[in-house]
């Protein structure tokens, strides 16, 4: 009953009219940012964040307000996948699969309407799966020390490629040049300047936010620039012919919603991941005729719910434990860490209106983006139809203003620069850039909670596996990292072909 | 091969890095210092590039011709932007750089033209006046918040 009362409390703070309009407007953006392709659910909170800041909103009203984007882009991804046979972020990549073909027979309104229903099933169930495990985990963790944290960390940063098929070496790169950038800038406790060449702008280190924008935002358009883009042709929506039930197509939705969840709350996983294999899942168990990939509604139904549950189920290791598990969650974490805000066990305990004022947002946020996706989808189809050359200068600028306007310095948008070309170069190379982001958002508690262990133990080294908790979470980083290792020589000795696309979620 | 030239690259960065670090100097009991933790990932790091330098991937696709062309123009632009924005203000600076950009987007000249002013005017407007958050005003921004205000 105790989750109960927290959750009462939680609708108390999440129904002020200041956060019930930050649910809508994010909800609103954010299946907008869904559905543009070429503008994923990282940029989309990313390029928010200053713009939050500089509005001087609460903590609570800016996580639910980004959050809100979060969930929403996971709702619009599906409709770019189903009209134009484009995915509108990554997440959405499975939907085109069956959703297209849907749409060329006909039935774009019916396949529009199964996969916002199926969002909705996975973004509710993520959400009651956050409500009762996120307490439950909480109070695990609240016995973590600096050691414990520190092997959470590193198992967090050398599992995010996950088994992706990435090169792993290429991943833990990422990884370590993130924390490398990390080190820039005054060291925090014995205040020796470290690889600041003298600048001194570099004396406060890499702003997070920067680097982000620069790796998600510039480097996607980058990305853009590859292919010349024609006006897409967006097949128009007409009107609905299937029933309530064949819509809703329960059986498909819930085991969606379970892997996707499962997916999402495992590091380095993701929604991506979520919305692939419950894909695969349900295409082997429920294709008995063929009908799967030639428009099969089930097919559409799966990985919308498993990547509306992943996203779900990715916020639960970023609110209890501090470590993101995802590049989105990365950023919302970013973003805690820049009010202040220390997530992690104690959250829950000092800022208990933070943390459930979001839960209670998500589940508002859900039904109101349900209502904003079935019978307004006009208006997002609409948005779809802008031109390029208008869209993408205008997410730059957005960009340019955002990052300027953190320390008013024209240096963090040289900065910015230098990271979207960087972090093209990688990836064109293979190599996945949300490490990188983690990289450098956790490279300081990396190092201090290093510092403490050692403190704690007198500077014997020892102390980092005197517990069976650290050494259990070392183990199982390193029993991934061999199965990656092992399972890319054996991709090197058949055909191999460079990873097509990072993922960015 | 773009996987060696890598490789090789990243480990004369992290003997680089790892040489620069032994230099940090501290006269605290901290037990760790400033200087292990860079010294630790300068290891970690000249192994990885050591990996690749041993067991590179099949070369990447390098975009070629005129998508690389549209690439580094838009770089160059955002760097010329970080140069101008403060001088010049955010108003024009900013019609010149999504001019440029949604040239390079195939817009023809009315509606680049066009983009760039509303894109410009557009955003000073929101984030400087409506959001308050300050901006390189310039002499145009100055006229029009006097003008509004």
């Amino acid at each position: 009953m105790d989750v109960l009362n927290s959750l009462a409390y939680g609708f108390s703070v999440a129904i002020t009219p200041t956060n019930l309009l930050m649910a809508l407007v994010g909800s609103f953006f954010g299946t907008i940012v869904g559905a543009l392709p070429g503008i994923g659910p990282s940029l989309g909170v990313t390029i928010l964040i200053p713009i939050a800041f500089s509005l001087g909103l609460s903590p609570v009203s800016t996580l639910i307000l980004l959050s809100s984007v979060y969930y929403g882009s996971m709702y619009g991804g599906r409709i770019s996948s189903i009209l134009l046979n484009i995915p509108g972020d990554e997440p959405a990549l499975m939907t085109c699969l069956d959703g297209y073909p849907m749409a060329r027979k006909g039935l774009a309104a019916d396949a529009l309407a199964v996969a916002t229903l199926s969002s909705f099933i996975g973004g509710t169930l993520a959400t009651i799966g956050l409500t009762v495990f996120a307490p439950f985990l909480v109070q695990f963790a609240i016995y973590f020390g600096p050691a414990e944290y520190l092997a959470l960390y590193v198992l967090a940063l050398s599992t995010i490629g996950g088994l992706t098929g990435i090169n792993p070496a290429k991943t833990l790169l990422s990884a370590m040049l993130g924390l490398v950038i990390a080190t820039v800038g005054i060291d925090a406790s014995t205040s020796v300047p470290r690889y600041t060449f003298g600048i001194f702008k570099l004396y406060d280190g890499v702003n997070f936010i920067v680097a982000m924008v620069g790796l998600f935002a510039i480097c996607e358009f980058l990305v853009y620039l590859e292919t010349s883009h024609k006006a897409a042709r967006i097949i128009p929506v007409g009107r609905m012919t299937m029933s309530w039930r064949e819509l809703c197509s329960w059986p498909a939705s819930l085991r969606g919603s379970l892997l996707g969840f499962i997916a999402g709350v495992l590091p380095g996983a993701g929604a991506s991941l979520g919305s692939y294999i419950a894909y695969v899942f349900e295409k082997r168990l429920s294709d008995r005729n063929g009908t799967f990939g030639y428009g099969d509604p089930r097919g559409v139904a799966a990985p919308e719910a498993g990547n509306n549950a992943a996203a779900g189920g990715a916020l639960i290791p970023m609110l209890t434990l501090g470590v993101p598990g995802s590049g989105t969650t990365a950023v919302l974490l970013a973003m805690l860490i820049s009010l202040n805000i220390t997530p992690g066990p104690l959250l829950f305990e000092r800022q208990p209106d933070l943390v459930w004022g979001l839960i209670a947002s998500l589940y508002i946020a859900n039904v109101m983006l349900l209502v904003l996706n079935l019978p307004l989808v006009g208006i997002f189809t609409k948005i779809l139809s802008t031109p390029p050359w208008v869209l993408m200068p205008m997410v730059i600028i957005v960009c340019f203003a955002g990052v300027y306007s953190i320390n008013h310095s024209a240096f963090d948008i040289l900065l910015m620069t230098g990271f979207g070309a960087f972090g093209y170069i990688l990836r064109k190379m293979g190599v996945s850039l949300v490490p990188m982001v983690l990289g450098v958002l956790l490279g300081g508690p990396i190092e201090m909670n290093l510092r403490r262990a050692l403190s704690i133990g007198s500077g014997d080294w020892t102390i980092l596996i005197s517990k069976p908790l650290p050494v259990i979470l070392y183990l199982t980083a390193f029993l991934l990292l061999a199965v990656a290792f092992v399972l890319d020589f054996r991709r090197a000795g058949k055909e191999s072909a460079p990873a097509p696309n990072t993922l960015t979620i | 091969m773009s996987d060696r030239l890598a490789g090789l690259i990243i480990f004369a960065f992290s003997v680089w890095y790892g040489y620069t670090a032994q230099g940090f100097e501290h006269g605290t009991i901290d037990p760790l210092g400033p200087k292990i933790f860079p010294s630790i990932l300068s290891v970690l790091l000249g192994l990885l590039g050591l990996y690749l330098v041993a067991k590179p991937d099949p070369e990447p696709e390098w975009v070629l011709g005129r998508p690389l062309v549209k690439q580094v123009g838009t770089i160059s632009t955002m760097i010329g932007y970080a140069f101008v924005v403060q001088p010049l203000g955010f108003i024009w600076a900013t019609f010149f750089c999504s001019a440029i950009l949604a040239w390079m987007l195939g817009a023809g000249p009315l509606r680049l033209v066009l983009t760039g002013l509303g894109l410009s005017f557009g955003f000073f407007i929101l984030f400087d006046r409506i959001f308050e958050l300050p901006l390189p005003s310039g002499f145009t921004g100055e006229v029009l918040t006097r003008w509004m205000f």
